[in-house]
């Protein structure tokens, strides 16, 4: 392998992971406060096509990026309402939630752009950092990108930090763990768990917009496939701790470029083996190969205050 | 219609008698209510799961095989289009009776088949039936709150 082509896949696969990496945050930080967020594929469908639809309307990929937060709050809001106050079954209502995206995005976009567009929406600009883009071989390839996969990965420094250091961080955990503890010390469950869950909503958001108007620049029918599944198994992999969610969703993006880097280099394995991959790495993952299960202890179960 | 239909029509039954009827049942509904209190009884929480996972695979691999030699009889990627997660919803929709795994069964098969008839006769999309699937699922499971029981 040369090192054009080196640098070519290692870029590739950061791009690939972003809305992963975006998307696996936000999960990370919804199921850490105890709310197992199904929808998170929805989530970044509605975001994606908020984003596109946005975008093409305004002729901004920056109001299309603003239109697709506002877009996907109302969902992320319902998620939160039945996980939370009307104690629904996450799994159930996460699916629902899908299944309702998934037809309401490819109705509208029938309905606006028509059967199969090849319409141009505008997207994100691309922007390289002054010293790292000057790099020889790896800057053009590895630091030529879309200005939201820069800002994304510093808000997901950022969550990090104060998972990890601040009180919200605690309260957040606890809210999964002990929920009983939280409202015992005064913090309302609710409130941490509907913040978890919106806050998901917002990192999905993002992941959508990044996949329609970052990397593609338009939208098809039903264009996440399975991303947001994705995401979910890779904060298991992670074992529920943001560096391990990371890593996971770099691998998953790693795994996915291999599909396209493979071919190039002349080796020839069938694609949907490679396509298979990411998923049988995550099916092992939670088969408990990569250690022992770690989720929340009240991961899932709705808060009942008594 | 094919064969699937009576044959599911038996198995559903004879699913319903054993769940309700027999010890199997009985153990299998134990652990799903309290695993620790069913292993205390002398019910093996690994061996139960081993069951029902390996049951529900067999019977999933069933629809698959009916969904092609019954109807498709081609081999195409994705031909399932969604049937799973249908599946799945249908499933937890019925709160652990048949029946009710019947009715939500019937209710999108009849969702579905309806979409394709509306797309042909009346232009409009199929995709609205998603769209109303996915409020019904997301109304019945909100609606628990307000029946008292947790779907």
């Amino acid at each position: 392998m040369t090192w054009e082509l080196f640098a070519v896949f290692i870029g590739s696969s950061l791009r690939l992971a972003v809305p992963l990496l975006l998307a696996g945050t936000g999960e990370l930080v919804s199921e850490r406060a105890g709310v197992l967020n199904m929808s998170i594929e929805g989530m970044m469908l509605t975001g994606a096509f908020a984003a596109a639809v946005g975008a093409w309307a305004t002729g901004s990929p920056l109001l299309g990026l603003l239109i697709c937060i506002v877009a996907v709050f109302p969902v992320a809001l319902l998620q939160a309402v039945l996980s939370n106050t009307l104690r629904a079954n996450q799994i159930v209502t996460g699916i629902g939630i899908n299944i309702l995206v998934l037809g309401a995005t490819t109705l509208a976009y029938r309905e606006i752009f028509g059967a199969r567009s090849r319409e141009q929406i505008p997207g994100l600009s691309k922007w390289s950092p002054p010293l790292l883009g000057d790099i020889p071989v790896f800057g053009e390839a590895l630091f030529q990108q879309v200005w939201l996969l820069y800002a994304g990965l510093v808000i997901i420094v950022l969550t990090a930090l104060v998972l990890r250091y601040t009180s919200i961080g605690i309260v957040i955990h606890a809210a999964g763990a002990e929920p009983r503890a939280v409202d015992k010390s005064g913090v309302s469950v609710q409130a941490v768990r509907y913040a978890g869950v919106i806050f998901a909503g917002f990192m999905s958001a993002l992941a959508g917009a990044f996949l329609s108007i970052g990397d593609i620049h338009t939208f098809t029918e039903g264009m996440t496939r399975g991303a947001g599944y994705l995401a979910i198994a890779a904060v298991i992999f992670g074992k529920w701790t943001i560096g391990g969610t990371v890593l996971a969703c770099l691998l998953f993006g790693a795994a996915t470029a291999l599909q396209f880097q493979l071919p190039t280099l002349g080796i020839d394995v069938p694609n949907a083996l490679l396509i298979m991959l990411p998923y049988l790495l995550a099916l092992l993952a939670v088969g408990g190969l990569a250690g022992r299960q770690t989720a929340p202890r009240a991961l899932g179960e709705p808060y009942l205050r008594r | 219609m094919h064969l699937g239909l009576p044959i599911t029509a038996v198995i559903a039954i004879v699913a319903a008698i054993v769940l309700s009827k027999t010890l199997f049942g009985l153990q299998l509904r134990a652990v799903g209510f309290n695993p620790i209190a069913a292993s205390r009884a002398g019910i093996s929480y690994a061996r139960m799961v081993m069951i029902s996972l390996a049951l529900a695979g067999a019977l999933g691999g069933l629809a698959g095989g009916f969904m092609l030699l019954g109807e498709q009889y081609v081999l195409k990627d994705g031909f399932s289009s969604g049937y799973g997660f249908d599946g799945l919803v249908a499933g937890l929709l019925a709160r652990g009776s048949v029946v009710g795994v019947i009715a939500a069964a019937l209710l999108f098969g009849f969702l579905r088949s309806g979409g394709i008839n509306m797309e042909m006769v009346a232009g409009v999309p199929a995709a609205l039936v998603m769209v109303i699937q996915g409020l019904i699922v997301v109304t019945l499971a909100g609606a628990a709150f307000f029946m008292g029981r947790r779907a």
